[in-house]
Formats: C-alpha cells, sequence, structure tokens
C-alpha cells in the first residue's frame, strides 16, 4: 500500500510537471492564431462559460451555419400525422419549411377556405358517403428520381391512415394531388422506380377486396381478406397518378409493410416484409391473444419477391379482373406464373432496404438482433432452380432460407432500417437498444474478408424510428452525416407538458467513429425521410407568370390585371376580381346582401421574393396566402348579415397594419 | 400455416382392437356356418332337393342319400372324405382366432404376418382341397359299382351348375367361408394397422382381468392408471396413440422416431433412453396438458427456422412437466406455446452446432404464464426467450456459450433467482415488464458487438441484489428505468466488477436508488451515453452509498462509511472513452495520475456524473459470492496443473534412469 502510495505520488509528480510544461499559459493559441500571453483565449473562455466538453465544442463547430449561409443537404421529411412534409437543413438542423398535405394549414392557406385544395382534399376522401379527410398519417417522403438519382422535382408520400398518395411539387412547395388507392386502405410505404415513371406501394391492413358491399367477418379473414400491391403511373406532366395504366396484385392477408424497388441486378423485383403469416385477428375481448402477441407467435414471416414487370404483362395480356376501377391479378394467377415467391424472414420484421447497387436485400426483423442480409443474385438462382421447401396456404411457393441469405449481422436490439454511405457501409437502427451500428457491406463495396463486420455504435436518444443518410435509397449515396429520428425525447428538453416532441439527431459519419453533433426537437411524429445537396432545390421564389394557378400550374383564368379589379354579380352570386399589393386590397370594399354566394379571385400581382400577402376574413374560417404573382380563390356563402373586415395575415409592409379591407353583408328585406 | 411434418402413422388402438375381435368373431361364425353347400335334383326325388353342407369340421345335411345314390355309380362317399383335414380343422380354427387375438400386439410385421396366416389361409385352402376331393370322388370312381356312368370325366365344380347322371346339381359358396373370408381379410388388414403395445401391466388387482383379452381395454377411460413399457424394438408412437390419460410409458433404448403426445401421460424414460428425431422435424409434440416427460434424451431435430424445428413443443397445453430431459442438437430446445404452467427442471438443453444466429432457441416461452425454469443448464443456444409469460420463476440455470441468456418481454411478476449467465452475447435483455426480483444471479463474461451483463430498458418495479456483473464489455445497461410515476428500481449488494464499464446509464434514468454495491475495477465504473448526467438517481439510501475501488475515502467516525463523498466525474474516463488505449493503464498509477493532473490544470471542465454521499470504505461483505470461474481460467489451472504433474513425473523418471 505504501509503496503504491509513492508510486503514485512520484508518478503523479512527474506527470504535473510534463502538464505544466505541455500547458503553459503561454502557449494555448487563440482563435486567431495569436497568443494572448497570460491569459484565456475567447474561445477557450467560450467552452469553460458554457462547460461544454471536447466532444461539444467540436460538434459545435461542425454543426454551425453562419448568418446568410446555407446548409450543405436538406432532409425531406415527414411530419407524420401532422399530414405535412418538412424540409430541416442539414448540418445546422433548422426547419425550412412545413408543406401541408393531408390537413389544412392557415399559414399555407391550405385546406382554409380557398376552392383549389378544397377540391384535391375531396379528391384524396376515403369513400363516397365518409367525411372530407382532413388528416392523414404521412410516413414516407419520397423524392423523384432520374437514373435512379433524386432529381428535385417531385416528392411523393404516403397516408397510412387511409391508403392515399400525395404528390408535392418541389416547383412551389405545394400539394397538387391525392390520390386514394383503391382497394388499399392503408399505405405505410410508396417508393418510386429509378424514372419515378411508377410509384409502388402496398396495403398494411388486409381489406375485405372485392367481397359484395366491401365487407367480411373477420371469422372469414382467411379467405376473405386481402392485401394488394399497388403499382401506380406517374404521369409526371399532370403530377398526377393515371389509374388506367395502374394495377394491382393480390395479396395474402399477412399485413405487407416496408417495401422497396429493385435496380441493377434485382431490376424487375419489388420487395415486401409481411408481419403477420400468422394471420392473427386479435380479439382481446373474445380471450383471444392480442394482436400483437398472435402476430409473433412464429418464428419466421415472409419476404415477398415480387417479379411486377412480369405481373405487368400478365395484366396487359388481360389476366387481371377490374375490382373498384383498378386492373387486379389475381393471386391465383400470381401463383400460378411464379409472379411471387416468399424467402423466410425473421418474425415481425420492419425495413427492407436495398444496397446502393441492388446486389443486396436488408431485412431487419424487430425482435432478432441481426440483420439479415439476402443476395438477390442468390434469391435467383433459388428461384431458377425451383429451391423451394414448400408453399404457403395460398399457393405461393417458399425458397429455401438459407440458399438465400448471404449474411446475419449481429448489431443489436431491435433493429429496423438500413441506410447507406459512399463506403460501403451501412447503418442500422435499433429502437431497443437506441443505438446506430454501422457495419460493412460484402462484395463489391468492400473485399469478402472485410465483409458483413460491426465497426461501430453510437447511443442515440430514445427510441430510434428511422435513421437517413444523404441520398441514401439512391444509387449514389453521399455520405458526411445520418440524422436519427428518435420516437422519445424525454428528458432532452425542458418541461414542456405531457407530449413531449419528437428528438433528431444528427451523427458526424465522415470518420470511422460516428460522432453525435446535435438534437432537434420536432413537433409531429417524423417517419421516414429523405436527404438530398441543397443544390437539387430549384423552386420558384416567385411564380413564373402574375396570375398563376398554383393547383394547375398555368395561368389562371380567373387571374385579374391591375386596373381591372372588379365585382361582378351573376344572380346571388357576386364575384370579386381582384387584386393585392403592398398595402392595399382592390376592392377593399365589398358590399353583398344575405344568402349571396360570394367568390374571392385575389391577384398578387407583385413580383418581388418574399412579398407574400394574406387574406384573413374574419367569421368565414378563410384564410388565403396569396404568393407572388398567385391567384387565389376562396368562396363563401354570406348566411349572416353584418360587418365583416378582412385583412392582410401577412406581414407585408411598413403600411402592412393597414391593409385591410371590409366585407359588408346587407341583411335581407322583409 | 404450419407445414406439419411429423403427422403421426396409422392411428387409434381402438380400430386395430376392433379389427382382431371381429375377425375372431367371424371366425367363430364360420365354425358354425357350413362354407359350401350343394343342391342336387333328381326326378325320382320330385319336389325335394338334396343338401350338402360342408364345412371344415363336418359334412352335413342330407349326406346319407347322397353317398347312397354316389354309391350307385362309384362316387366315393362324402362323408368319409377328407376325414383328415377335418380332424385338422379345429386346431386351424382355433390357431385363426388366437393369431388374429395376437396379431394387435406384435410389433414386427413379419410376426403379425405369421399369427394371421391361419385366419387367411383356411378359406384358401378350403377351397382348393374341397376342389380336390371332390374331383377325386367323382373321377376316381370305384370300378367295381353296381351302374357305370356313360362320361368318363365329371367335371364337379364348386360354383355354378352341373349335371351328374339325372341329377342337376347347383354348388354354392356358404356363409361360412364368407364370414371366413372376411375374418382373412380383417387379419391382412392387422398387417399394415398399429401394433399395441404389447405389456401393458396393470396395477395388481386388476391384472388378472386385464391379461384374459385386448377386448377390456377397449373401453375408454374405464381404466386404472397403466404402465406401458416400450422396449428398444417398439415404438413410443404406439404407446402414445395407446395410452389413455394417466398412463405411465415406460422407455428402454434408442427410439428413432417423431412422435405426437395427443393425451396427459407420463413418459418415464429408462437410462439411456433416446428419442432421436433424425434431423427432421421437430422430435416431441406435446398437445395435451399435464404431461410429464423425463429421464428422457431427446436429440437430433431438423433444421428448418420456417417450420421452427424443435426437440420438444408444447402448444396450447397448460402444466406439462419436463424433469432430468437432455435436449442435444435441436434448431429450437424446448419450444412452449400457450404453455401455462410449463416446468422444466434439472434438464440440459444444448443447440445444434450452428453459427450463434442460425441457431434455434434453447427455451422458449410464448404466452405462457407461471412457468418454471428450475436447474437447468443451457448451452450453445441462441437465446432463452420469456415473452407475453407472466409469473414465471427462473431459477438456478446455467446459460452459456448463448446470444441473449435470457430475452425477456413483455412479462409481469417474474423472479429469477441463483442463475448463471456466462458466455453469451447478452446475459440478460428484460424489457417492458415490471415487478421483477433478479437475485444473486451472476452475469459474467458477455461479449460481443452490444454486449452486456443485464440490459434493463422500460421496466418497473424492478429489484436487483447480490448479483454479480464481472468481466462483461458492460456490466449493467438502464434504460428509462424506473419508468412510471410511482415506478421503482433498486440496485443493492451487487458485485460489479472488472467490467469495461461497469454501469452505463441512458441520462433518461431517473429516481434509480442504488447502494451497497461495489463498483471493482471496472476500466469505467458508470458511462452516460450521450450527454447527460446519472445525478437524478440516489446513490446512498439511509446514509449508505457504494463501495468505489476508485475513491478516495476518509472515515474518522470509524463506521465504514467515509465522510468524503465520492465523484465520478474522472477525466480519465472521459478520455478513455475517446482514447480507448488509455484503457490499458485502468486502475495503474499512471491513470490516476493523469486523473490527478487533469483536474489540476482542466482545460475542459469535467462534468459531475454523479455523486455518492456516503461512500463505503469496503465492499459489502455480505455481497453473494459464488465461483464463477471462466472456464478457460478453470481450463487454464488444470492445463498448469498437467504441466507441473507432466514436468515432475518426467523429472522423477529421468531422475531415476540417471540413476539406473
Amino acid at each position: 500500500m505504501q509503496r503504491k502510495l509513492i508510486a503514485l505520488i512520484t508518478t503523479a509528480a512527474g506527470a504535473t510537471a510534463l502538464a505544466f510544461a505541455l500547458s503553459g499559459a503561454d502557449t494555448i493559441p487563440d482563435d486567431g492564431g495569436r497568443v494572448i500571453a497570460g491569459g484565456e483565449s475567447p474561445i477557450d473562455q467560450v467552452i469553460r462559460e458554457r462547460s461544454l466538453s471536447p466532444d461539444e465544442a467540436y460538434a459545435a463547430l461542425k454543426t454551425f451555419v453562419p448568418p446568410g449561409r446555407y446548409d450543405d443537404l436538406v432532409m425531406v421529411t415527414s411530419g407524420g400525422h401532422r399530414g405535412t412534409v418538412l424540409l430541416i437543413g442539414i448540418p445546422s438542423m433548422r426547419i425550412l419549411k412545413e408543406i401541408p398535405v393531408y390537413g389544412p394549414d392557415s399559414w399555407e392557406g391550405w385546406g382554409q377556405g380557398d376552392t383549389a385544395s378544397k377540391e384535391i382534399l375531396e379528391n384524396g376522401s376515403f369513400a363516397p358517403g365518409l367525411p372530407t379527410l382532413t388528416w392523414g398519417d404521412l410516413h414516407h417522403p419520397q423524392i423523384s428520381m432520374t437514373n435512379g438519382k433524386y432529381d428535385g422535382e417531385w416528392i411523393a408520400v404516403s397516408d397510412k391512415a387511409a391508403g392515399r398518395v400525395g404528390i408535392v411539387s418541389m416547383r412551389d412547395m405545394k400539394t397538387k394531388s391525392i390520390f386514394k388507392v383503391p382497394n388499399a386502405n392503408s399505405d405505410h410505404h410508396a417508393v418510386w422506380s429509378d424514372n419515378s415513371d411508377w410509384i409502388v406501394q402496398n396495403s398494411f391492413f388486409p381489406d375485405a377486396v372485392g367481397q359484395p358491399k366491401n365487407y367480411a367477418d373477420l371469422a372469414d379473414y382467411k379467405d376473405k381478406f386481402r392485401g394488394v400491391a399497388s403499382f401506380l403511373r406517374f404521369d409526371r406532366k399532370a403530377g398526377k397518378i393515371d389509374v388506367t395504366q395502374s394495377f394491382q396484385i393480390e395479396l395474402p392477408p399477412y399485413f405487407q409493410d416496408m417495401s422497396i424497388l429493385g435496380r441493377g441486378p434485382s431490376d424487375g423485383l419489388y420487395f415486401m416484409n409481411s408481419l403477420n403469416t400468422e394471420m392473427a385477428t386479435g380479439g382481446t375481448l373474445d380471450k383471444k391473444p392480442p394482436m400483437e402477441v398472435g402476430a409473433s407467435a412464429r418464428e419466421m414471416d415472409y419476404l415477398h419477391v415480387v417479379n411486377w414487370k412480369k405481373a405487368e404483362q400478365l395484366v396487359n395480356a388481360g389476366k387481371a379482373k377490374v375490382i373498384n376501377g383498378i386492373r387486379v391479378l389475381p393471386m391465383s394467377v400470381a401463383a400460378a406464373e411464379g409472379v411471387i415467391y416468399f424467402v423466410p424472414e425473421s418474425k415481425s420484421p420492419h425495413g427492407v432496404d436495398l444496397a446502393p447497387g441492388g446486389e443486396y436485400v436488408m431485412v431487419s426483423g424487430k425482435l432478432d438482433p441481426h440483420v439479415s442480409v439476402y443476395s438477390v443474385q442468390k434469391i435467383k438462382d433459388a428461384i431458377a432452380a425451383n429451391n423451394v421447401e414448400g408453399k404457403d396456404g395460398y399457393g405461393f411457393p417458399i425458397l429455401k432460407y438459407e440458399a438465400c441469405l448471404e449474411a446475419h449481422v449481429p448489431t443489436g436490439l431491435g433493429p429496423l432500417h438500413t441506410v447507406y454511405d459512399n463506403s460501403g457501409n451501412a447503418y442500422t437502427s435499433h429502437f431497443l437498444d437506441s443505438t446506430v451500428v454501422k457495419f460493412t457491406m460484402g462484395p463489391p463495396y468492400n473485399p469478402p474478408e472485410k465483409a458483413w463486420k460491426v465497426v461501430d455504435k453510437v447511443a442515440v436518444h430514445y427510441n430510434i424510428g428511422h435513421l437517413q443518410a444523404p441520398a441514401s435509397n439512391t444509387k449514389k449515396p453521399i455520405g458526411k452525416y445520418l440524422v436519427a429520428l428518435n420516437k422519445w425525447s424525454v428528458d432532452r428538453y425542458p418541461p414542456l407538458g405531457p407530449l413531449h416532441p419528437q428528438n433528431l439527431q444528427l451523427i458526424d459519419i465522415s470518420g470511422p467513429k460516428m460522432k453525435l453533433l446535435a438534437d432537434m426537437p420536432i413537433n409531429g411524429e417524423p417517419h421516414n425521410s429523405q436527404i438530398m445537396p441543397v443544390e437539387l432545390l430549384q423552386a420558384w421564389n416567385i411564380y413564373p407568370e402574375v396570375g398563376w394557378d398554383a393547383a394547375k400550374m398555368k395561368r389562371s383564368d380567373s387571374a385579374t390585371q391591375e386596373g381591372k379589379e372588379r365585382i361582378e354579380r351573376k344572380g346571388n352570386t357576386v364575384i370579386v376580381h381582384g387584386t393585392v399589393k403592398r398595402s392595399h386590397y382592390t376592392p377593399d370594399i365589398v358590399r353583398v346582401k344575405e344568402g349571396d354566394k360570394v367568390v374571392f379571385s385575389w391577384t398578387n400581382v407583385e413580383t418581388a421574393r418574399d412579398a407574400t400577402h394574406g387574406f384573413g376574413l374574419h367569421g368565414y374560417n378563410v384564410n388565403l396566402s396569396i404568393d407572388p404573382g398567385a391567384t387565389e380563390e376562396a368562396e363563401i356563402t354570406a348566411v349572416r348579415p353584418g360587418v365583416y373586415p378582412y385583412y392582410c395575415t401577412e406581414f407585408c409592409s411598413a403600411l402592412h397594419m393597414e391593409m385591410t379591407g371590409w366585407l359588408l353583408v346587407e341583411p335581407k328585406k322583409k | 400455416m404450419n407445414a406439419e411434418t411429423s403427422t403421426p402413422r396409422g392411428y387409434d388402438p381402438i380400430a386395430s382392437l376392433a379389427l382382431a375381435v371381429v375377425a375372431s368373431i367371424a371366425l367363430a361364425l364360420a365354425w358354425l356356418l357350413p362354407w359350401w353347400t350343394m343342391e342336387a335334383r333328381a326326378p325320382q326325388y320330385g319336389q325335394r332337393t338334396l343338401v350338402v353342407e360342408v364345412s371344415p369340421v363336418k359334412v352335413g345335411g342330407d349326406i346319407f342319400e347322397v353317398d347312397t345314390l354316389g354309391h350307385y355309380v362309384g362316387i366315393r362317399p362324402m362323408g368319409e372324405l377328407a376325414s383328415f383335414e377335418r380332424i385338422l380343422a379345429p386346431f386351424g380354427l382355433v390357431a385363426a382366432v388366437l393369431g388374429v387375438l395376437a396379431a394387435p400386439f406384435l410389433r414386427r410385421r413379419w410376426l403379425r404376418a405369421l399369427a394371421i396366416l391361419p385366419a387367411v389361409v383356411m378359406p384358401i385352402f378350403f377351397v382348393f382341397d374341397l376342389r380336390y376331393w371332390m374331383d377325386r370322388a367323382t373321377n376316381e370312381r370305384d370300378p367295381d359299382a353296381s351302374m357305370n356312368l356313360t362320361v368318363t370325366a365329371i367335371d364337379t365344380k364348386i360354383l355354378g351348375d352341373y349335371e351328374i347322371a339325372q341329377f342337376k346339381v347347383t354348388a354354392k359358396l356358404g356363409g361360412g367361408i364368407f364370414v371366413g373370408g372376411i375374418a382373412g381379410l380383417l387379419a391382412v388388414g392387422m398387417l399394415f394397422a398399429t401394433p399395441l403395445p404389447l405389456r401393458r401391466r396393470r396395477p395388481a388387482n386388476a391384472g388378472a382381468a386385464a391379461a384374459i383379452a385386448g377386448v377390456f381395454f377397449l373401453v375408454p377411460g374405464s381404466a386404472e392408471a397403466a404402465e406401458l413399457q416400450v422396449g428398444p424394438e417398439d415404438l413410443l408412437h404406439d404407446a402414445l396413440v395407446w395410452a389413455q390419460p394417466g398412463d405411465v410409458i415406460r422407455v428402454r433404448g434408442v427410439h428413432h422416431e417423431r412422435v405426437v403426445v395427443p393425451r396427459s401421460v407420463r413418459i418415464y424414460g429408462e437410462p439411456g433412453a433416446v428419442l432421436d428425431g433424425g434431423k427432421e422435424g421437430t422430435v416431441m409434440r406435446i398437445l395435451a396438458p399435464d404431461v410429464v416427460v423425463q429421464d428422457l434424451t431427446i436429440r437430433n431435430s431438423g433444421a428448418n427456422y420456417n417450420q421452427e424445428d424443435a426437440g420438444v413443443r408444447i402448444e396450447a397445453a397448460p402444466g406439462v412437466v419436463l424433469r432430468r430431459v437432455r435436449i442435444e442438437d435441436t434448431l429450437f430446445g424446448l419450444f412452449a406455446l400457450q404453455a401455462d404452467r410449463c416446468v422444466l427442471e434439472d434438464s440440459t438443453v444444448i443447440g445444434l452446432d450452428l453459427p450463434v444466429e442460425r441457431r434455434g432457441d434453447g427455451v422458449r416461452l410464448w404466452a405462457s404464464a407461471g412457468c418454471r425454469l428450475l436447474r437447468n443448464h443451457v448451452e450453445r443456444s441462441r437465446d432463452v426467450i420469456i415473452w407475453y409469460s407472466a409469473d414465471t420463476v427462473v431459477e438456478a440455470n446455467v446459460v452459456r456459450n448463448s446470444r441473449y441468456g435470457l430475452h425477456y418481454m413483455y412479462s409481469d411478476r417474474n423472479r429469477f433467482h441463483h442463475n448463471v449467465f456466462e458466455d453469451n452475447q447478452v446475459g440478460a435483455a428484460i424489457m417492458y415488464s415490471r415487478d421483477l426480483e433478479l437475485t444473486e444471479n451472476a452475469f459474467s463474461f458477455s461479449s460481443g458487438p452490444s454486449a452486456v451483463g443485464l440490459l434493463l430498458k422500460d421496466a418497473d418495479d424492478v429489484f436487483i441484489r447480490r448479483n454479480r456483473f464481472v468481466g462483461n464489455a458492460t456490466g449493467l445497461f438502464l434504460d428509462n428505468a424506473p419508468q412510471a410515476r410511482d415506478g421503482r428500481l433498486e440496485i443493492q449488494g451487487n458485485w460489479i466488477a472488472r467490467n469495461d464499464v461497469g454501469l452505463a446509464l441512458q441520462p433518461n434514468v431517473r429516481r434509480a436508488r442504488l447502494w451497497e454495491n461495489a463498483f471493482v475495477g471496472n476500466r469505467g465504473q458508470v458511462e452516460v451515453q450521450g450527454t447527460g448526467s446519472a445525478e437524478g438517481n440516489e446513490w446512498a439510501v439511509e446514509g449508505r452509498g457504494n463501495y468505489w475501488s476508485d475513491a478516495i475515502v476518509y472515515d474518522p467516525d470509524g463506521d465504514g462509511v467515509s465522510s468524503l463523498p465520492a465523484r465520478q466525474e474522472s477525466t480519465y474516463e472521459i478520455m478513455a472513452e475517446r482514447h480507448p488505449v488509455l484503457g490499458f493503464y485502468a486502475d495503474t498509477p499512471a491513470a490516476e495520475a493523469i486523473d490527478l493532473a487533469a483536474r489540476w490544470f482542466p482545460i475542459f471542465q469535467p462534468r459531475p456524473r454523479l455523486v455518492d454521499p456516503h461512500p463505503l470504505v469496503k465492499a459489502p461483505t455480505d455481497a453473494w459470492s459464488v465461483t464463477t470461474a471462466h472456464p478457460a481460467e478453470r481450463g487454464g489451472l488444470l492445463g498448469l496443473g498437467a504441466l507441473l504433474l507432466a514436468t515432475g513425473a518426467s523429472t522423477y523418471w529421468s531422475s531415476r534412469r540417471a540413476i539406473g
């Protein structure tokens, strides 16, 4: 003990001397490289005052974007059941914009009284007779691609709550159409083909597809419930889905989930996970196991390998039947013609992700602490050799698991999704471990001796869902950063009430070790996202022509030129052809009679960047955002007499407060 | 969905026995009935028809008249034909009946074939013999007869009409041969039916009755618990098919079969009893409640994940007990689905020799409440899984060389005592559960990419006492536990030593109480994941904190509790996390010196991770201690011993030779 003490003191003395020698006050450089004798540099002072650790100081420098400068990358992320898409700058982790798709947003005048968005939302109704939906569960936004690389033109989004596909134009960052996919009551995921001529999605909840009145009891689940995979033809010019060119494939009621389209060696294939091959339906009050218990009883579920090009040929050859207005290839045909093969996958899988070149499909079973890597070549060989171990109850052949498996990477508990960088690494999120794990891929990304090895792990906070890396799902991933989209924030922010924001975390992946850089609180429930270089943002700052109809993407027929403002009456309909300009409405007085239908058509005649005006009309639940060059319409029925001011809701100029007008509704004479 | 691989072969003991009984009744009936009849008409007899009835045992009817008539033309008297056969016939019948009754109990098919031979052969032999004698009787006529028939050869028929002189004869097969033939066919069926167990020992008082005939067992449920013997030559399958609820089946020898246990029986293995699945499918499927299997080796399942090939699979059957079984070389060991109150005790489970991720689970309890895993040894498996299974007791088990020693979710009120989790990737992962006790377990030598001794996530009311966490990558990992407002997590009296990281916490861990634990020589004693601190937890309870091997203590009043708070804020640790190479110096004077220097001259402020206000001067002595010497260490000791012995011996030998 004594000896140890002496050793300690001696060594301490030595180390102290060394520390003195190395950390002499006159050798600390300040930020400008100058030496401040006898003092501390301002940077050191900041570090000390804010009590930053070395890693934190590094992270601060790494993520700071000086005023006026742009981020390097833009993340297009989902707002979850807010029904929105968000654009977030990386590395600053600042929200750049939020785009409403499925629900109203009064700032953007979306679904808030304007006729164009009203029509788009109504077109996206679930079914005739049901109310117009004003929310959606937007899980996966996807940036359109040309030759397998982002082109920054369109964003397609899914809706898990209603089986819809929304299309957002990246020219003006506004929603152009919402398509209700027939026979699919849910849509967890929708993916583009490499040239964005197809949007492919599959239903999550099985439905009574093709049954009379779309009804069947759960007692007939195996016989009457079906899923569908939808291959939707995208008309780039119209920004719409062409249902006449689209088709579906009928599927067993296995809860098909995440999916991915192949490319390169896997071109023409579509891969889908399934999570309920047990065909459990719940029934807790009937003493049946709850859904999640029943659906996780088996060891394996099935990865669906779909030869969708073959399916398209069969459909075009007339093998499909039309159900609810779309051609559907029956399961019997799909099974007989070898359109779908199953490959066993670890139970309750979540992510299915494609290596950038299309050589490997990576599946994570939420309850299996591995990423299962399937080789596309092996799957093809197994299909060619008919290396099957049996058929499922619907006649689909099941390929032998071992015959298709390339590797099992032991990554950790609760693996979900996998993304890729530009140097042959894959990154998997782990919900249960709250980690991101980095591992090497096999050939051609790395030599075989370096393949499929876990090389790094970083803790995230907490319960990560998706993660995303720049251009990860394209042919050419970019690397550099990674964003963890964590479901829980727990203690990351000061008390904000019981509903907590979610927590996005930026991670530096440019070096061999991942480094956590920043936290970002976010409202809503971001699920998936995509990250593209900021240069791909080619949105208009003002509309190309004054009087632009954003829904039709051309000059509006009802656009009003300056000086031609007027109020027209046709019977009980009053049409206001008006303009807005800093800082007045023309007209600023509108007189109508009780019971009249009133149409306001406002054209923002300004062409100055950011000179947006609002039209907030008291009492009638209307607020428009009239962007520079845009023509916006709102229609009301003047049901109640009175005085209703309107004013500009978007602060526009020094005399913004004065930008007002009056709607006078004269009582009916009795 | 689940592809069946081991459907039981020919089933139902009743069928087999029914065959025997019906066949023997048929044979008895055949004894009484005529087998062949010959009706003869002649003008001189007017309306009267002479009838001769022939059976194996007698020739009856109007035999006198016929013989008299025949006599005139030299036909031998029928009553005297085949007398030898007729003497033999009763023996043949008895043999046939006995053979048929014995057949269901015979294991070997050739034995059964032999047993049924009389029943099958008799009708055939009868027909040919009859034909032979009839032919001889009519054609080897007495040349000295009163009359000579004009024809030289008479074509007698066994079936059909013919004429002899003015007689019109109609020959028909009688009921007897039909019944006898049916008995024969039934007997043939027995060749393919499931044989019954040979020895069915009744309890003493019922033994005699049981010995009489298998007929007794036809009445289901009437029998008291019986004992069935399955010898090396028998099929366990047959006994299972035959046994009634409550019966005991004693198994001897090696059985190459896969079985289904459809009823609540007890299967006891004699020493050396083995059930070998032949590397296909699931070896034993238990579908009935309260089945007991003990002293049996179950081995060689298939390796198909999609079919979940297992040693033992229990489906929707409560109260199953597996005792002293050895499940080896199976993909899954015990796969229990909705098997409430299942017991696995004093058993061994050893998985297939595959890479760990390709193995199945040693034990999987799924939606099975109230189970007990006691004193088992699980090795070379993937995981031991307990999901959706409340009220489980896991006691004195050893899980080694596996992935997750315990993978445990959505299961409340469970007890884990005295288990050893060694050399796994993760000792135990416990999630989404509440009301758990972990006492005196050892979580040791967990290594691998995400290696942890014990991972606790989203759990409440967890009491972790007197466990050992030794030599793991991370000893104990806490994430969001406790989580509920009133949730508790108490970690007391544990020995956390020589791990890379002793205790790792997510910064969301608050309100945990940790005291009287010994943190001894961990490379990092406590590590917070990401930024944050562990200060929101109680590091001392009632004035007693933890023992920190790296703390400077001062105890002037000699109460064993230091007056100096212990801070975990080591700059060295921060540096070691960033530069793992420094870990080499852990617990050396150099590390302490680096720490000291850094504290005196901070460039970056060390941030306190936690403050233990009342650190203990000595490691608590009541910490549970078991020998958890690493196998490699034991191996090393063994090697050393052997080396010393060898050296000693060789020295002795060489010295002897030198002298010699």
